[in-house]
């Protein structure tokens, strides 16, 4: 049997524990029964604060509550490389800085390597007959319209130096000898960037000597440039 | 006075139906005390507080589109459930400070704005229309719909969107930002 306490019986509470206090007040025999009713009001009591903790700890929980999202995306790896090769070019005259082709660059790795293939190793062939051939005596880019990503080292064109060592493999900041093998592969390895390279456009020129002792016909040479991202 | 049951499962009251003028009349007292009785036979009286609701549930948006200029992207989206006669109050807290970051590249956010997509908010707030989330010097911002409400705000579904530019010289990579949202009981 329990002892429930609304609004009257607060005030039965209250009167209770009033007579309780006050000595003399009434007989043994129901101070026996009041001292009862006191452990039935005290045991609602001890009830009553572990109500009150539980809710407040059910208020304290309810009144603050934190969340975390995550929003995102990706920049994709922009990584492009366009090519335009020159036809037309005058072999019976002497070439020097003249154009053989141009290359447009656009990375936004944090660093790319570009590499450039000479499939006759850097000579002009006569496309009719292979024996007939216009050297090529030196290999250079010149930057045209660039936009270098920070901490890319600007390419700038070496002095000529034609007849100086053959470079195999080497670094395309200088001007080269092409190896006249077959293939001669030269790259530019350009340092980390902090920012994207957008439309950094080289162009590629050759210097030759004056085809006065070859047959006539097309003389060609092959490029195949690779632009390979680092991530 | 127990009732008594037959094999058919029909419920007889032999006693009502049969008993004393007297015995009747203790029949709605009977009844009375079968309704009080339960209530009363619990460990606890059947009084107190109805249960704050004040819950909050939220999802980033993944896969945003960077790969041109975007104008009102959503970036986030809040559920809010509310009962508290104050209230709710949110606020948003965004770790790079309205920038989205990989590494040390910085995508910025701009037009930051709160939306409300559906749901019920309480009658006595004010529910965000495109409102603009001006972050302060912490990445923070504090959204006080209102200081009292008289019915409930449910399902209250809240967007978070912002602008930000074409991404066509930005590093490639994953850019993210992280947004913490805190509910509060509305003051």
């Amino acid at each position: 049997m329990r002892t429930f306490i609304g609004r009257s019986g607060m005030n039965r509470k209250k009167k209770i524990l009033k007579t309780l206090k006050s000595p003399g007040s009434g007989s043994d025999e129901s101070k026996d029964s009041l001292t009862q009713t006191k452990e039935k009001i005290m045991s609602n009591k001890n009830w009553s604060m572990i109500r009150n903790a539980a809710l407040t700890f059910a208020l304290a929980a309810g009144v603050s509550q934190a969340t975390v999202s995550t929003c995102g995306g990706n920049v994709q790896i922009v990584n492009l490389l366009n090519a335009s090769a020159q036809a037309g070019l005058d072999l019976t005259s002497v070439g020097s800085g003249i154009e053989i082709a141009n290359f447009t660059v656009s990375n936004n790795t944090s660093q790319f390597t570009l590499a450039f293939s000479f499939a006759n190793g850097g000579v002009f062939i006569n496309t009719a007959h292979a024996a007939q051939t216009v050297p090529m005596t030196g290999v250079h880019l010149v930057p045209v319209n660039a936009t270098y990503g920070t901490g890319v080292a600007p390419v700038v064109p070496a002095t000529p130096a034609e007849g100086a060592s053959i470079i195999v493999g080497g670094d395309l900041t200088a001007r080269f000898v092409p190896a006249h093998a077959t293939p001669t592969v030269v790259t530019w390895t350009p340092a980390a960037q902090s920012t994207p390279t957008t439309g950094l456009i080289f162009s590629m020129q050759a210097d030759w000597a004056a085809a006065t002792t070859v047959l006539a016909g097309l003389y060609t040479e092959q490029i195949t440039a690779t632009l390979t991202a680092t991530l | 006075m127990a009732p008594s049951f037959s094999f058919s499962g029909v419920v007889h009251w032999p006693v009502m139906l049969s008993g004393s003028r007297q015995a009747k009349a203790k029949w709605p007292a009977f009844f009375a005390l079968l309704i009080v009785f339960p209530a009363f036979s619990r460990n606890a009286p059947n009084v107190g507080d109805f249960p704050v609701v004040n819950t909050l549930q939220s999802q980033g948006v993944f896969g945003l589109d960077f790969s041109s200029k975007t104008v009102g992207g959503q970036l986030a989206l809040f559920l809010i459930n509310s009962n508290h006669p104050n209230g709710f109050d949110l606020t948003f807290t965004f770790a790079n400070k309205g920038n989205f970051k990989n590494g040390t590249h910085v995508i910025p956010m701009t037009n930051i704005t709160l939306n409300r997509l559906s749901g019920t908010i309480g009658t006595g707030l004010t529910a965000p229309g495109n409102q603009a989330v001006t972050l302060d010097s912490d990445g923070a911002w504090f959204w006080d719909p209102g200081a009292s409400q008289s019915t409930e705000t449910v399902n209250l579904l809240l967007e978070l969107k912002c602008d930000w530019p074409d991404t066509w010289n930005y590093m490639a990579g994953f850019y993210s930002e992280s947004i913490t949202a805190t509910i509060s009981i509305g003051l």
